[in-house]
């Protein structure tokens, strides 16, 4: 998760739509998650968890309204 | 003198706002607080929009990652409440009533169908053990390290795809003493393997 955070040079990485670094900044919580199911299930919820996480990305991207920095202040 | 002066009364005067945590985490950042600062003293068109495109990046991965997070948490439970649901529904035929018009008729299809083995143990002795599947050398002298009870255990779960508590009411065991057993097992694989490792 850091990794978003800390290098600046992936600062466009959603924009690129480099799904390699995405998601693997999320493994880790995939795997934490993948030890609730039974372990014959867990590649295919790993695959569908990894489909959906791509799916809800594009979407997010698509129709994002994410406010500046003077509309937050604003709208507080 | 005078910008610090205004840069002091802009964050006075906006402290209940700073307390956000976005907006806090946001200027932590030595790169944003200086746009921030740059903006306060002079408020250009230029220095507002830089400093508006940096939050919105900022502020769109977290929202991301807040999002995907809890996705992956609900997405789980779905996973698992569907696939019960449908193992329920559809029970293997095996399990299913012997004669389906027949209500009284409590004897299951597995129930008459003749085995191949004899005994019990016949049939315990026919399994495949790690013994004869593991291709890794390193995995294999580990493997061989072990406790014959161990190993069946391990057998039995990994291979027969047995739970817990199953295994227990074999060995007539508690669940609890199987399971230390077999956490001791992998333990005991991971720690050969970090010993060959040094």
């Amino acid at each position: 998760m850091d990794k978003i955070y800390s290098t600046s040079n992936l600062e466009n990485i959603y924009d690129d739509k480099n799904w390699e670094d995405i998601l693997d900044d999320f493994q880790v919580k995939i795997n934490y998650n993948l030890q609730k199911v039974h372990a014959n299930d867990r590649d295919d919820l790993e695959q569908e968890i990894k489909l959906k996480i791509i799916e809800k990305i594009n979407n997010l991207l698509e129709k994002s309204n994410t406010p500046g920095f003077w509309e937050f202040l604003s709208e507080m | 003198m005078a910008n610090k002066d205004k840069l002091q009364r802009f964050y006075k005067e906006n402290n209940s706002l700073l307390q956000n945590e976005v907006i806090k985490s946001f200027l932590k950042q030595a790169k944003n607080e200086q746009l921030l600062a740059q903006v306060l003293m002079d408020p250009s068109k230029e220095n507002i929009n830089e400093l508006d495109k940096e939050f919105k990046a900022y502020y769109l991965k977290i929202k991301v990652i807040k999002y995907i997070s809890s996705l992956i948490h609900f997405y789980t439970i779905d996973f698992d409440k569907k696939n019960n649901q449908r193992s329920r529904r559809f029970m293997l035929m095996l399990d299913a009533p012997k004669q389906r018009n027949d209500d009284d008729n409590t004897t299951n299809l597995i129930d008459v169908q003749p085995s191949k083995y004899t005994t019990e143990s016949d049939y315990f002795d026919s399994m495949q053990t790690f013994q004869e599947l593991i291709e890794n050398a390193k995995l294999y002298n580990a493997y061989k390290e072990l406790t014959s009870k161990q190993k069946k255990v391990l057998d039995l779960i990994y291979i027969q795809g047995y739970n817990t508590k199953e295994v227990a009411r074999l060995y007539k065991e508690t669940p609890q003493n199987i399971s230390n057993i077999h956490k001791r097992a992998l333990k005991k694989i991971k720690e050969s393997f970090e010993k060959d490792r040094r």
